[in-house]
């Protein structure tokens, strides 16, 4: 599944709402599924805010079902980040002004499986989020 | 046959009785309104006086606005902020400006955020709640969240809030708790 559209905030709503969707054929928990949507939620919030700093741009979100794996990809095309390692540091964020809490790749890493990051400065960021769907049932 | 016709004309003609359509003239519609007048003012504002309000019992002395996606209230100098819509980055954006700009103009000295009718909500959301909480900390004030549910409970959690703002059951426990407080305070 692939699909483009603008960085304007309405859309955060729309993406998550569509990999809701994509993955229920999964049959996730209501837990898994919030937590993909959170996940979801922060990284389009990231390309619209820091990507684009709320200018135009488009968003590409990729989504993959493999068994019960899957795999985001979420990339923008917009400032790109810096220091990766830094922003991605709980609490820190280059927004204070915006009131942003620097959470976002926390929550990204605390309710995904795996995050990785790529990013180009000055040419777009490009985020991979897995998540293994119905292991925590058998635990 | 006849008998059905009959009592469709009986039916027609008692519509056209109360509906104001393009049948009806102005004199009709001020019978109703004068009819309207009697009965539902009164009950409305008999619901006014004696319906209590949903802070369990507590005054109202304010319920300013009442938009898509949130309304408000203020229950002496405590103003609750009923969020009813998916908490993002595109609804803090809305959402901020509106409480700040009551928070400042009103005499708030508390703010509780109720979360019964929220179903998401993500960092965005605590961007909000940690803005809010230190506007009315630096007034003396405190923050509170109530009818938390389990999804926005875990956001909760895992960012740490729970140490700088309080959870209640409902935005009447919330009052009592922060009134008592704050009288002790003083």
């Amino acid at each position: 599944m692939k699909i483009i559209f603008e960085s304007c905030s309405e859309n955060e709503a729309f993406a998550r709402t569509v990999i809701a969707a994509y993955i229920t054929r999964l049959n996730p928990t209501l837990e898994e599924l919030s937590d993909v949507k959170t996940a979801v939620s922060e990284a389009v919030t990231n390309c619209i805010i820091h990507g684009y700093e709320n200018k135009e741009g488009e968003i590409l979100m990729e989504c993959n079902i493999h068994n019960n794996d899957i795999s985001i990809v979420i990339e923008d095309y917009g400032t790109g980040i810096n220091d990766i390692e830094k922003a991605m540091e709980p609490l820190y964020t280059t927004r204070p002004e915006w009131e942003r809490s620097g959470m976002g790749f926390a929550f990204m890493e605390a309710f995904m499986d795996k995050l990785e990051v790529e990013s180009v400065p000055g040419k777009g960021t490009k985020v991979f989020l897995e998540k293994t769907i119905g292991i925590s049932e058998g635990q | 046959m006849q008998a059905a016709g009959c009592v469709n004309l009986v039916y027609n003609q008692g519509i056209h009785d109360t509906i104001p359509d393009k049948g009806s003239t102005l004199p009709e519609l001020h019978y109703m309104l004068f009819w309207q007048g009697i009965f539902v003012v009164p009950v409305n504002i008999f619901i006014q006086l004696f319906v209590p309000p949903p802070g369990g019992g507590m005054e109202v002395t304010m319920v300013k606005e009442n938009v898509a996606g949130f309304h408000y209230e203020l229950y002496k100098n405590c103003l609750v902020i009923y969020v009813t819509q998916d908490l993002d980055h595109h609804a803090v954006l809305s959402l901020r400006e509106r409480s700040d700009r009551l928070i400042e103009a009103g005499d708030v000295k508390h703010v509780i955020f109720d979360f019964k009718d929220v179903g998401f909500m993500d960092s965005s959301g605590i961007g909000l709640l940690m803005g809010r909480y230190k506007k009315v900390m630096f007034l003396g004030g405190r923050a509170a969240v109530t009818s938390v549910g389990s999804a926005v409970d875990r956001i909760f959690k895992i960012s740490g809030l729970y140490k700088i703002i309080e959870k209640y059951d409902t935005p009447g426990d919330a009052i009592k708790a922060l009134e008592v407080k704050y009288e002790d305070y003083i």
